[in-house]
This record gives structure tokens, sequence and C-alpha cells, in this order.
């Protein structure tokens, strides 16, 4: 019999509604509200030893002593599985119950699942650290994400592993698993060019990132002949020898070389992108980061300077969080060396 | 993040459907994919007054007041 903890918030809890959402954190021995449908459910293969229950406002009052605290209570219960909701689409239940269940995975070892629907604020957040089972988006849809839940959830408490994100009924953590397919890359491109020209349908097997939330276009320069312009590039050219050590691929790290550097090609630059063949712009920097042009611009004055720096990362491979990390600490020295325009090149 | 923070970026690529989907505002069409602003094809007097005019073209959409993100096409 696997022993099976469950976290959950007031409402699901039995505690009462949103002005019960500054509840603290307690503890009961046995299945709680929502909790009974789900010791239904494990009948006879797991028991909910324990529950947690703890008010929205309450767990984001302090979350990091509150997640201490629910890890102890966890821990205590020597648990073989921790289940966490299902949270629907809430945001503030979602992120407890993700933040409890990254919380169980990783230190305490125990293996933990929570249900969300796709588009949930924790999601983006939590996605690759706690196993994720998609939800609908609001309580109707309570039976198939708990059944979900314990389907995935067993599995991995008897030591199975995770099936592909959509055989799992799993909203995708981000990593690949390579298997053997017994027909190769150049036969599935081909038919899947078939399907594309006759219309069939046919599934990418590298699909395009859902569009991210837009941003406001920033407002437009008013005045180029007086503006100072700088150049970002994500190509990857750095001076002979990569000092700053940017990654090849997957970048974390990003740096700011002195234009006037690139024109004199002393050191010389070189791409260290892996996405890329850099021949081109190996030969000739400008192709990347265009130099040449703008410093005509100034002098035709067309623009009004150039910014003294070209800033320099890696796209490839990047995460999202990385890539916007680095953009909001590009864009904070742009803004301090009071930069009006940027250039930025992708490959 | 830079648009974000204010300041127009047109992205120079070649990979438009891409730079659109990452969520760039201001898309600038340009080279190809290993050199967006280069044209080694070209004899490198006529490369450099290719990359000048791609750079002004850029610099416009700069200029450009955009309601949405826009592809702004290099032809």
């Amino acid at each position: 019999m696997i022993r099976l903890v469950h976290y959950l918030n007031q409402f699901f809890g039995g505690v009462g509604g949103e002005d019960k959402a500054g509840a603290p954190l307690q503890t009961h021995d046995g299945p709680v509200g929502s909790g009974r449908a789900l010791a239904a459910l494990v009948e006879g293969e797991a028991e909910i030893v324990r529950t947690l229950v703890c008010g929205d406002n309450a767990f984001h009052a302090d979350p990091a002593e509150n997640l201490e605290a629910a890890l102890s209570a966890i821990a205590e219960a020597r648990p073989g599985l921790l289940l966490a909701g299902p949270a629907f689409n809430a945001g503030r239940y979602g992120l407890a119950c993700a933040a409890v269940g990254a919380g169980a995975q990783e230190r305490l070892g125990v293996p933990a699942v929570t249900a969300l629907h796709p588009g949930a604020p924790a999601v983006d957040v939590y996605r690759s650290r706690v196993v994720m089972v998609a939800a609908s988006g609001s309580a109707a849809g309570m039976r198939p994400a708990l059944e979900g839940m314990v389907r995935v959830g067993l599995r991995l408490a008897r030591g199975g592993g995770l099936l592909p994100a959509e055989e799992d009924g799993r909203i995708p953590m981000g990593y690949r698993a390579a298997r053997v397919d017994p027909v190769p890359a150049a036969a599935r491109a081909l038919d899947m060019l078939a399907a594309k020209l006759s219309g069939a349908p046919y599934a990418s097997e590298i699909p395009l990132p859902p569009r991210v939330e837009p941003v406001p276009p920033a407002p437009a320069v008013p005045d180029l002949s007086a503006a100072e312009v700088a150049i970002v590039t994500e190509g990857g050219l750095v001076p002979e020898g990569n000092p700053d050590r940017i990654e090849s691929s997957g970048a974390t790290r990003w740096a700011r070389y002195p234009v006037s550097m690139i024109e004199a090609g002393r050191p010389r630059f070189r791409s260290i992108h892996a996405g890329y063949d850099s021949r081109w712009v190996d030969a000739d920097p400008n192709r990347l980061v265009p130099v040449d042009a703008l410093r005509s611009l100034e002098a035709e004055g067309f623009i009004g300077r150039l910014h003294e720096y070209v800033y320099v990362t890696t796209g490839t491979g990047a995460a999202v969080s990385d890539a916007e990390r680095m953009g909001a600490e590009m864009a904070e020295a742009l803004l301090a060396d009071g930069v009006q325009a940027v250039i930025a090149t992708s490959t | 993040m830079i648009e974000k923070r204010g300041i127009p970026a047109v992205l120079l690529t070649a990979m438009t459907s891409m730079a659109l989907a990452a969520g760039a505002n201001r898309i600038r069409a340009s080279g190809l994919i290993p050199h967006p602003a280069g044209d080694p094809s070209r004899a490198p007097a006529e490369e450099a007054a290719w990359r000048l005019g791609q750079v002004r073209g850029a610099l416009s959409a700069a200029a450009a007041t955009i309601e949405e993100a826009h592809i702004f096409a290099d032809w």
C-alpha cells in the first residue's frame, strides 16, 4: 500500500471560501474535502495518510516559511507519493500546489504530481520542476483531473517513469526523451511534406513555441538624426579566446564589446554560436553587426551617434527565462547610457 | 525586453516568422540566416552599399509608430 499525502487549499479542504483564505496551514490524518473522492479512486492501492490544508492568502503571506512547514509535515508522514490539487486555473492555489510539489520532489525525493490548466500562472514558473497533469479550467473537470493525477502518480510511486506528455495527459516539462523511430527522419519529413502539399493534416515534430505574451511596441524614435543607436546581437560574436566565456548554446551570459575593437580588427572577432555556419561572419563581422553601415549613417547625419558598445549573447538553445533576464539587463545598461534606438540582429 | 523598457529595437533577421513567434515587435527581413546583415554573393563595395540600405531601412522602422508587431519587408 502506497502512503499518500494530499495538499489542498481552504476551499477544496472544506474550511471555507474566500473569507477563509487566511486560514493557516493545518494537518489532518486521513482524507479531507475533495480528498474523499481521491481516497475512493486509489482504494486498495494507496492510502491517504495525511492531508495538508492551507488558505490561499495564508500560503503566500510567507511562501518560504509555509513551504518549510508543509515539507516537514510531508516528511513526517513518510509518504511514497504527494498529490497536490487539482488546482485547475487558480493562481494562488496553483502556485502553492506547484511549490509544494517541487519541494517534495527536489528536497524530500518524494514523487509529486499536481494538476493544472495549461494556462494557469504556475505552469510557466514550475513546469520543468514538477509533474503537472493537464486539467480543465474549472472544478467541473475534477474527476478526470483526479484520475490523471492518480494514473501518473501511482506509476511514479512504483518506480515507473513518465510517458510522453501527450500520452500521459501531462503538460510538457520541456525535456526531450530520445527514442528510436522505425521510420527514418528523411522519410518522415517527406511524408509531412506530401501531406502539407495535398492539404492533409500532419503534425510537426518540432512545433513552434506558442506566441509569447506580446510586449506593447516602444514609441518611435522622434528624431533619428539626434538619436544614439546601439547594436545588439544574439549571433555569438566574441573576441578571439571568448574572454567572457559566453556559451555556444543555452547561453546564460552576455557581454558588451567596444565597437572600436571590432573596427580595428584586433583582437579578431569570431562567432562561437553553435547554431549557424559562421564562416561569412568570421570573415567580416559587419555581416552580423553592421558597424560600417552605422558609421556611414553617423557621418551622413542620418543618426546622431553610434553607441560605443556592441551587446552580445548566443540565442540558440537559450532558456526563455535566461533570454528575458539578459534582455532586461541589456535594456538597463542601454537606458543608463542614453541609447534611443537599437538595431538587433538574429541568425 | 528592450522594447518593453521603451527603446525601439528593430530585429534584422532572415527568420521573420520565428521572430514574430518569439515576440519581436519591429522586424526587418534581411539577408540570410548565417548573415542577416551581409550578402557574400556581392562584390565588397556592392555588399557594403546593400548593407547601408538594409540598416537605413531598419532605422526607419525604429522611427515608425506601430500598434502591434510588424514585419518590414526588404523589398
